[in-house]
């Protein structure tokens, strides 16, 4: 018997014309692992918010949403509340209350239930997560990462038949996003709960999906077996898709696609010859004057803390784009925050074209020199609608089609469009250094490519750009040169085709799939075409 | 036998208000007496030799207090010596002490017992009031840091835009007010997920169970029954005026009596008592090892 059964659901915004989600219904067997796709806007969030009762917003609702045929709506609270576990992605705010046990406890407690029980139910959670030795800390010291598991973890100590997952990695790095999935998964499959997951990037748990869902405004057209509807060709489904999946459709790969690294790999050395291992690629031309000089700079947090950055030496060309990349807590944000001066550094000289740091006097610095986007924009934002956050940088053309939001709310933005945002406003300041602080944090395929395509006439227009990510695939597209930042120090930065395709973490699919077969090729755009010049095997 | 530290936090607390409330009271001079000495043995055992930052604050303010009572006051009948024509008397430098001695011994007796809350056990404390209560200050425990951070956070990109000069303060504290008001709307924005999240969670379908991690034993029942007979005995010789002191114009106490002494002997056990807790255990502790 169907675990989920979803008839006719519709939602519509007030002051809204048009439905959010119209019509929808579908049924999931129990332990299936279904991925739920969609453009931005298309009505993902809403219909997931949907099929729990406590977190529909607010508007009109129609349909029934049932578990194991007894409707929802019928349920009392506190068994409604425990049957579905639902996750968003803001991983910060989901978490009520300040100790990890506490919050393990909180659902359980809202409940009523008794202390032993809850004692218990901690204790079995905790351990299944791996949480026994933060039982006692603070929520706030968790890493991004362990904060949304121990979301996770204080739903699933209510026992949920269904776990809805809304992004719930978009604003993880990768291996946390990594991690995350594959406790996803061990719950799928060892304790057999049914999941509906939508997510920005599919490359971690395109493998585990027994089905795929496709919602395009508001109206699920797809919902298929994860191999049929993938070779379905839908174009919509296949922009979501990772680069293995992409790869596979452009040359043709027949019934089965290639969801993972392996079988894209199997797919190309074994159907493609490699006479011509390399594309050319035109060469940029780096200028000789240094817009950025780092020189032996060490910042430590506190007096007896240890150095953070230790030692970091490093050259940035005029008109080019680098990427700095490194593990978590490698020193990234706090290398931008000492090159933007909102840090000082404890010793060494940073020179912005030329300039010492200190040099720039009365905010000189920020005014027509170097701008920087932070990780969390929403820290740029001060007014009510995005139409007085652009008059407040004086801007009169309307930049990225933002003319459609003017009169919104800018925390009402999707995050692309947020982005976009803040991305205007930094550049009012006309910077000649633009720092981009993980700029495709929590961006969809769609937004990410907008944005792809805005950093592209930057540097035609002769900007330079430092980019810290850990999105290796965006590093693969934009960067001219990128450098690992390790131990408080950047290693030698190189081109950063030679480094993603000479590494194994600080890499692309792209790169995984083609290395030995062809060369340099980190991009699924470079693996085509040296697949489509060289030819099919004869067989 | 368990310190002070580990024991059930309602017990913990009822001690301690109990050894602050009565030279609170009554200020009878062994009482203040016996809670300033107790109060300080305590803290050394306590923090050891961190304790003498405390001890120097603690003694500043004794001194101060002692000092102020008699330069504002000149009532009493032995006059010290005369500053401007004004008489300095002994009863209001001994009123000074007095009163001294048992304000400090509150702040020393409130340092040592905010050393021992941490915000776990407060909530403990808490949740037997209610289980909504304590929800409220776990999430306020959890908020406010998050705040500040943001706060910070505003305040430095809000400057790398150019919208925030450092020179001139009356643009900084214009430029504060304005993050500090962006912040707001962002924690009532976040407070939705927050809401949105509790209520996925089952929050108020059913009257709330308050999980704490803290266990009441029969130790903490005997310490919690011990404390609150010992205050007993104080209250009732207070309230049987065995423990009288005037100082104007003539110092007169309380005659002895079997109560003024019980009381005496009950409040310095309950002052003692948790020094010589934490000491027991230590001590018990080392007996323990050797024997290992």
């Amino acid at each position: 018997m169907a675990i989920l059964t979803v008839k006719g659901v519709s939602f519509k915004y007030p002051l809204c014309e048009r439905a959010a989600v119209k019509n929808v219904s579908f049924g999931l067997e129990e332990g299936e692992f279904v991925i739920l796709c969609g453009a931005g806007g298309s009505g993902k969030s809403t219909l997931l918010r949907c099929l729990k009762r406590e977190v529909i917003p607010n508007g009109e609702f129609t349909g029934t949403v049932s578990v194991a045929g007894e409707d929802t709506a019928d349920m009392d609270t506190s068994r409604s509340a425990a049957v579905i576990g639902f996750v968003s992605q803001e991983c910060e705010q989901q978490i009520v209350t300040d100790k990890v046990w506490h919050e393990l406890a909180f659902g359980l407690e809202s409940i009523g239930a008794a202390e032993d029980e809850i004692a218990l139910r901690v204790a079995e959670t905790a351990a299944f997560f791996g949480l026994n030795d933060k039982l006692h800390m603070d929520t706030a010291a968790l890493s991004g990462g362990e904060k949304q598991l121990l979301a996770l973890a204080a739903v699933m100590v209510m026992r949920p038949k269904i776990l809805v997952l809304d992004e719930p990695s978009s604003q993880l790095d990768p291996i946390a996003a990594r991690s995350f999935a594959e406790t996803v998964r061990r719950l799928n499959r060892d304790r057999n709960i049914t999941v509906i997951i939508a997510e920005h990037r599919l490359d971690n748990i395109l493998p585990f999906a027994d089905r795929l869902m496709l919602l395009k405004d508001g109206e699920l057209v797809l919902c298929e077996y994860r191999d049929s509807a993938v070779s379905s060709g839908d174009e919509g489904l296949l922009s979501e898709m990772p680069a293995t999946v992409r790869i596979g459709h452009e040359l043709g790969c027949g019934g089965r696609y290639p969801c993972d690294v392996n079988s894209a790999r199997h797919f190309i050395t074994g159907s493609f010859k490699n006479d011509v291992r390399i594309t050319e690629k035109e060469k940029r031309p780096l200028g000789e004057e240094k817009a950025l000089e780092i020189k032996n700079v060490t910042y430590r947090y506190e007096r007896d803390g240890k150095d953070i950055i230790d030692g970091l030496t490093l050259s940035v060309f005029k008109g080019e784009v680098f990427a700095l990349l490194g593990a978590n807590g490698s020193g990234k944000t706090t290398a931008l925050s000492l090159i933007s001066g909102g840090l000082r550094a404890v010793s060494g000289s940073i020179k912005v074209f030329g300039k010492r740091l200190k040099d720039y006097k009365n905010n000189s610095l920020y005014t027509g020199t170097l701008a920087m986007l932070p990780q969390d924009v929403t820290t740029l934002f001060l007014h009510n609608t995005v139409r007085e956050e652009l008059e407040e940088m004086h801007i009169e053309q309307i930049p990225f089609g933002l003319e459609k939001y003017l009169d919104k709310h800018p925390y009402d933005l999707s995050g692309g469009e947020r982005q976009l945002l803040a991305l205007a406003k930094v550049l009012a300041v006309r910077p000649r250094l633009l720092l981009l602080d993980e700029p495709t944090k929590s961006l969809d395929a769609q937004s990410r490519g907008r944005l792809l395509k805005i950093l592209y006439e930057l540097r035609q227009s002769g900007m330079t750009i430092v980019i810290v990510t850990h999105d290796t695939e965006f590093c693969a597209e934009c960067a001219d040169r990128c450098a690992v930042l390790f131990m408080g120090r950047a290693l030698s930065p190189v081109p950063a085709a030679q480094l993603l395709a000479d590494n194994d973490f600080f890499t692309t699919p792209a790169s995984l799939i083609s290395r030995g077969h062809y060369d340099l090729a980190v991009t699924p755009e470079d693996v085509i075409t040296l697949c489509r010049k060289n030819g099919r095997k004869d067989r | 036998m368990k310190k002070l530290d580990d024991m059930h936090p309602l017990s913990a607390t009822l001690f301690f208000l109990c050894v602050t409330l009565i030279p609170m009271f009554i200020p009878y001079p062994i009482i203040t007496a016996v809670s300033f000495i107790g109060a300080a043995v305590y803290v050394t055992v306590q923090e050891g030799r961190a304790s003498v930052r405390t001890h120097l604050w603690v003694g500043l303010l004794f001194v101060i207090l002692t000092l102020v009572n008699p330069l504002i006051s000149h009532k009493g009948a032995t006059i010290l010596f005369m500053i401007n024509d004004t008489p300095v008397t002994l009863e209001a430098l001994l009123y000074g002490l007095n009163s001294a001695a048992g304000l400090s011994s509150v702040v020393y007796w409130f340092a040592a017992f905010a050393r021992i809350m941490d915000s776990e056990k407060l909530l403990c404390v808490f949740s037997v009031i209610s289980a909504r209560a304590a929800l409220v200050m776990s999430c306020a425990l959890r908020y406010i840091p998050l705040i500040r951070a943001q706060f910070r956070k505003t305040k430095t990109a809000q400057r790398s835009l150019g919208l925030y000069s450092d020179g001139n303060i009356v643009d900084k504290i214009r430029g504060d007010m304005r993050v500090f008001s962006v912040v707001i709307t962002w924690a009532l924005e976040n407070g939705i997920v927050t809401a949105d999240s509790m209520a996925a969670r089952g929050c108020g379908s059913a009257k709330r169970t308050a999980f704490t991690t803290e266990r009441f034993t029969a130790f903490d029942a005997f310490a919690a029954a011990a404390a609150a007979v010992l205050t007993g005995v104080c209250a009732a010789a207070a309230l049987y005026d065995r423990l009288d002191i005037a100082f104007y114009p003539d110092i007169v106490m309380s005659e002895g009596s079997l109560l003024g002494a019980a009381a005496q002997a009950a409040y310095i056990i309950l002052a003692a008592v948790p020094t010589i807790l934490s000491a027991g255990v230590d001590i018990r502790w080392r007996y323990l090892r050797s024997r290992a």
